[in-house]
Order: C-alpha cells, then structure tokens, then sequence
C-alpha cells in the first residue's frame, strides 16, 4: 500500500483546519464566560470614571467645560455631546450624569443588556468627549470595546437577564399581530428572537474582531516602544513615573526606581508582554503566562501609575481570552467560597421575593450550583 | 479536565446560504479590522496604499469614530513636568488704579490634591495637559513669536496675535500648525485662567496672566541623588490676556472647585 503524497497530507490537514474553523464559527457561541465578564468590568469602568469625576462633572463635562469650548468645536466627529449634553444646566446634568451611572450600573448586573448597553455607551460617549482635551487612550478602547461588545451575547453568565431567561418560557413566534407581540415578549424576557445560526455566527465573528483589536492595541503599543532607545537600553518606564500625575504614592515608587534592576525588568517585560501577546495566544500555557502578565502589568499602571479606569477596561476586554473551562472551575471556586454569605442573603431575601406579584421561589443560584 | 458541554446556543453547521450571510458579516468586520490595523500601527506602505485621507474619514467618521493611538509614552517615554501659575487684574493693565494679584500655582494645588489618590480626577491634568502643549508648541516658535506671546493682549481682538504670529513665522507649514496650535490653547488656558481667577479672587477680572513652566525628569543614572521635585522650572511667560469669563452655571463649577484667596493675604502688590 502506498503512503499519501506530501502534497494529499498538506491538504488534509488544510481540511481538517478549515472544518474545525467553521464548527467553532457557526456551531455555538464562543467565551460566553469571558464576554459576561467583560461586560460586568467595562459597565464598572464607565461607572468608575463617572463617580470618580462626580464632583467635578461640571467643570469636566458640563457648562463649565466651556473653557475647551475651542477644542469641541473643532472636534466634530461625535454628535452625542452636540445634540444631548451641551445645552443642559447644571441641575438638568447632574440628573442626566445620574441616570448614565445607573444604566451603567445595570449593564453591570446584565438587566436588558442590549437596550441598557446602546444607552449606557451614547450616555457614556456624550459624557466623556465633551472635554476632548483630557481624553486619553482609556476612553478609546472603552468606547471601541463595549461597541463591539454589545454585538456579543454578554448576559449568558451572572446577569439579571439569564434569571429571566430561566423563569420565563419562549413564545412561539408565528406572522401576524401575535407573532410581533411574541417577539416583543420574547425580546422582555431575553429569550430567543433571531435563529442560532444567525447569532452564534455574528457573535462569533465579533468576538474575533475584538480580540484582533486587543492584539493589535498591544502589538503596536510594544512595536512603538521598540523604537524607543529609553526602551531599549530598559530604563524608560523610571521617566514617567516621576511625574506627579503618575506619581499617587512616592514612596512605592521611589522604592521600586531605587533599583535599577527592577526598572529594567519592569520595563523589558512591559515591551516583551506587549509584542508577544498575540503570539502567546497560540499556545494553551504561553496563552494563561500572557493573559496573567497582562492582568498584573495593568494592575501594575493602575496601583503605581493611577490609571485604573484604563486598566480595568483593558482587564474587561482580556477576559476574552480565558477559556470557558478556567472559568467554569473559577465560577465553582467563587461559589463555594460564597456559599455561606449567599445562603444567608437568600434566606433573607427568598421569602420577599416569593411574595412578589408574577414570581414563584427561586432556589439561590449557590444552591443551585452546589446540588 | 472535563470535557466542555456545548451550550444552549449550540446548532449544527448551517446550509451554504446561511454561510454565506456569515461570511459577509465576516467580510465587512474583516475590512474594519483591517483599517483598524493599518490605522494604528506606525507609518507603513499599507497605510500609502488605502491613502491616508481614506483611512482618516474611516476611523474619524461623524457617527462613530474608532479613533486611538497606541503610541503612548513610546517611543520616546513623558520625561517633563509642566507648570501653571495666574495672576488676575482687576482693571486695565498698566492703569496704576488696577490691582494685580499675587502669582497662584494653579498646577501645585492640583499636585496636592491627587498625591495617594489612586483614582484621581482627570481633572487635575487640566493646566498639565494646557501647559504642556503650550510648551511643546513654544518650543518650536523663534525668539520673536517668543516676545509676541509674552506681551499683553488687552485692547486688541485674539485675532491680532495670530496675525502677528503669523507674519513672523519662518517654519511654513509646520510653523503655522504649530502656532494654530498656541492659539487654541491660549484661548483655552485664558478662559480656564478668568473663571479659575474669579472663583479665586473675587468678580471683576479684567485680565489674567500666566506663567507656563517646564521642568525635566533627572537622567536615570542620577536617580538616587537629584529629586525631579528639587528641579527648577523654566518659565515661559505667556503675556497678558483679556478675560473670557463663562456663564453663571460654568462660574459656579469653578466656585465649587478653587480654593478661595485667603483674606489676609495682601494682593494688591
């Protein structure tokens, strides 16, 4: 018996790649876990950086931000501060500044994630781009990311919306007055409005569009900074953190600057981490070294470079990358954990909650999971 | 470990047709990626070859701008501190009826109000970030366009000093990029300066004028024995500007924010 060619054996291979490509594209949704994760932090980001500026909202975002009038003006690619934010008084803001901190808050716990989501991003937008001149990169990939997020099936884990979806039944959707209310119904519960393979090849897609991003977002950050001789001979990160505004607690830094060793490696790990995270995605265990270096370099800018509303975005937006089973062992480890605390809550909160009008008792979701 | 079960979600794979209209969603997002890519990574041929003016009404569309940049603190890493310092007039410059007051660091205070603050307020890099482009543009301006900003601009319309900018610059293009950029953050740094004043000193501000410092971080190699703190500032001074105070709601944002002058200091120097 002859062996196959080199050439039969290349394009089996070809084949047997492209069937495992199109299964994972078109057969399920893909990080379920990881796009419920990124949408709780990315929804606590937006309402980090809103109650952080809550004392300030007038000088930053509302009339008294008419000092960067000339900086708006020439910046007219965003219409929500046009049309929403620029005409309101300090009173009508300070209503409108609460009500985006409070759909940010419920995309945070997944309550109609998609309508609150669109919501929560043009109250976001329209917010945070009327002080062009104190933007940063921590607005931008916030903005990107939870655009590309909100095409993503993001209330399958710990969101109001998956309750919902458990206790409710999915009407059947036939044409007629009766099919466009079953829809509407449907869409309340957050059951199922558009056929499987429509979403899960939409989900899917997105979510590679925003990993790409990711990559891209660290790949040119390390590529820019391999240009720079302060990089290359690793002292460049020492420069920075002498600034005051990236300086909150100079003891910690002075410490860590006292050592040259430590700037070094802080430095040549920033650049490496950087440059080679898309490439550790290859490799099962190169991929958790990557996704941990990313966490701790973010956690890193946030503690000693105060960034945290930057950092955590880009936590929200990585969390792609764990997979479902680190999730799933995470999920059960967290529960187990809150077990006690839990059964103690719902003990409380059940026997309310199974008077409430249209509700039968739920067991708690820790019960659930530990049965 | 055990093995994944698929999820509620799951469904065979679907009929060419179906493919197809997964495909084109696949197409269109592949092509935004792509310009994302090209946009954010440094000056390459594929840049040239979608044409930078393409690839710039892409990512800066009206509707949704996918606008960022990658680049920070790279290649070359942030190495400066700026400073802000005002002083008001109430009444005209020069008059010798007019009070002047004495010099505030606008960005000293900030300074204080962000130390151990893990979460600060961007807020505090306002004169920061208005200093610091002041300065780089500055930088780049002759000796001439120097003493142009650092005179007084009281009298005349803001359009007077472009004009005179302008005609003493020796850059082109460049030069003239440079100074649009000045003039924008003269304005915005005139009208921070009037409601800081007032809010500070009191109604009534005439005029306000700055000091923009820049100092740098001490050479890597020196760490141990020079403090960036201990560095001197070097001054520009930005002249005399007629104020541009704000409504009554922008007045009260900044009353609510500027530590007041206390009332035993003299600042009628």
């Amino acid at each position: 018996m002859s062996q196959p060619s080199v050439a039969s054996r290349g394009l089996d291979l070809v084949n047997e790649w492209y069937d495992r490509f199109e299964s994972w594209l078109l057969t399920d949704k893909r990080s379920l876990y990881g796009a419920s994760l990124a949408r709780i932090l990315a929804g606590c980001s937006v309402m980090g950086i809103l109650i952080t500026n809550f004392r300030v909202r007038n000088l930053m975002f509302g009339q008294g931000s008419v000092w960067n009038d000339i900086a708006q003006k020439g910046n007219d690619m965003y219409w929500p501060p046009r049309l929403i934010t620029s005409h309101l008084g300090n009173t009508a803001f300070l209503f409108y500044y609460l009500l985006v901190i409070l759909l940010a808050f419920l995309f945070v716990l997944g309550w109609h994630t998609r309508l609150v989501g669109v919501l929560m991003l043009i109250g976001h937008i329209s917010i945070i781009e009327r002080i062009p001149i104190l933007g940063d990169q921590g607005d931008n990939i916030l903005r990107v990311g939870t655009l590309l997020l909100l095409f993503l099936h993001s209330s399958e884990y710990w969101s109001l919306d998956s309750k919902r979806r458990a206790r409710t039944k999915a009407e059947p959707m036939g044409p007629g007055p009766g099919g466009v209310l079953a829809v509407v119904k449907n869409l309340y519960n957050s059951q199922r409005v558009l056929p499987s393979w429509f979403t899960n090849g939409l989900h899917n897609v997105v979510l590679i569009a925003l990993g790409w991003q990711l990559i891209m977002i660290y790949f040119s950050a390390g590529w820019f900074k391999a240009q720079g001789p302060l990089w290359f001979h690793g002292t460049a990160i020492y420069y920075p953190m002498q600034l005051q505004e990236y300086k909150p607690f100079p003891f910690l830094t002075d410490a860590m600057t006292h050592v040259g060793v430590m700037v070094g490696l802080s430095t040549y790990v920033a650049m490496v981490v950087q440059i080679g995270f898309g490439f550790a995605l290859l490799h099962p265990i190169a991929r958790r070294i990557a996704i941990f270096c990313a966490i701790m370099f973010h956690l890193s800018i946030a503690v000693f470079m105060a960034l945290p509303w930057f950092s955590l975005s880009m936590i929200a937006f990585d969390s792609i990358f764990v997979s479902t089973s680190t999730f799933i062992l995470f999920d059960r480890w967290i529960r187990a954990k809150l077990r006690p605390v839990a059964d103690l809550f719902f003990d409380v909160t059940d026997p309310i909650v199974a008077k409430l009008p249209g509700r039968s008792k739920q067991p708690s979701l820790v019960s659930r999971a530990a049965d | 470990m055990e093995e994944l079960k698929p999820s509620r979600h799951a469904t065979p794979v679907p009929s060419i047709a179906r493919r197809l209209v997964i495909v084109t969603i696949g197409v269109v997002f592949a092509i935004h990626t792509a310009l994302i890519t090209i946009w954010i990574q440094p000056a390459n041929p594929f840049r040239d070859a979608v044409g930078q003016k393409n690839l710039y009404s892409y990512i800066n569309n009206k509707v949704f701008p996918f606008e960022q940049s990658w680049s920070v603190f790279a290649p070359t890493p942030r190495r400066g501190g700026e400073n802000v310092k005002i002083r008001a007039y109430y009444g005209k410059p020069g008059d010798p009826d007019t009070r002047v007051t004495e010099w505030f660091d606008i960005t000293g205070n900030e300074d204080q109000r962000i130390k151990y603050l893990v979460n600060p307020s961007r807020f505090h890099s306002a004169t920061r970030r208005l200093g610091g482009n002041i300065n780089s543009t500055v930088g780049q301006f002759n000796d001439k366009q120097r003493l142009i900003i650092a005179g007084a601009l009281y009298t005349s319309p803001r359009s007077k000093l472009a004009d005179l900018l302008k005609q003493s610059n020796t850059k082109g293009i460049a030069g003239l990029q440079a100074l649009s950029q000045y003039l924008d953050n003269d304005e915005m740094l005139t009208r921070y300066g009037t409601m800081y004043a007032t809010a500070r000193w009191g109604k009534g501000v005439k005029a306000v004028e700055f000091q923009v410092g820049h100092r740098s971080v001490p050479n890597f190699t020196k760490r141990n024995q020079e403090n960036f703190l201990d560095v001197p500032f070097t001054y520009y001074r930005v002249g005399i500007r007629k104020a541009i105070p704000g409504n009554a709601d922008a007045q009260a944002a900044f009353d609510g924010y500027v530590p007041k002058a206390p009332k035993t200091t003299k600042d009628g120097e």
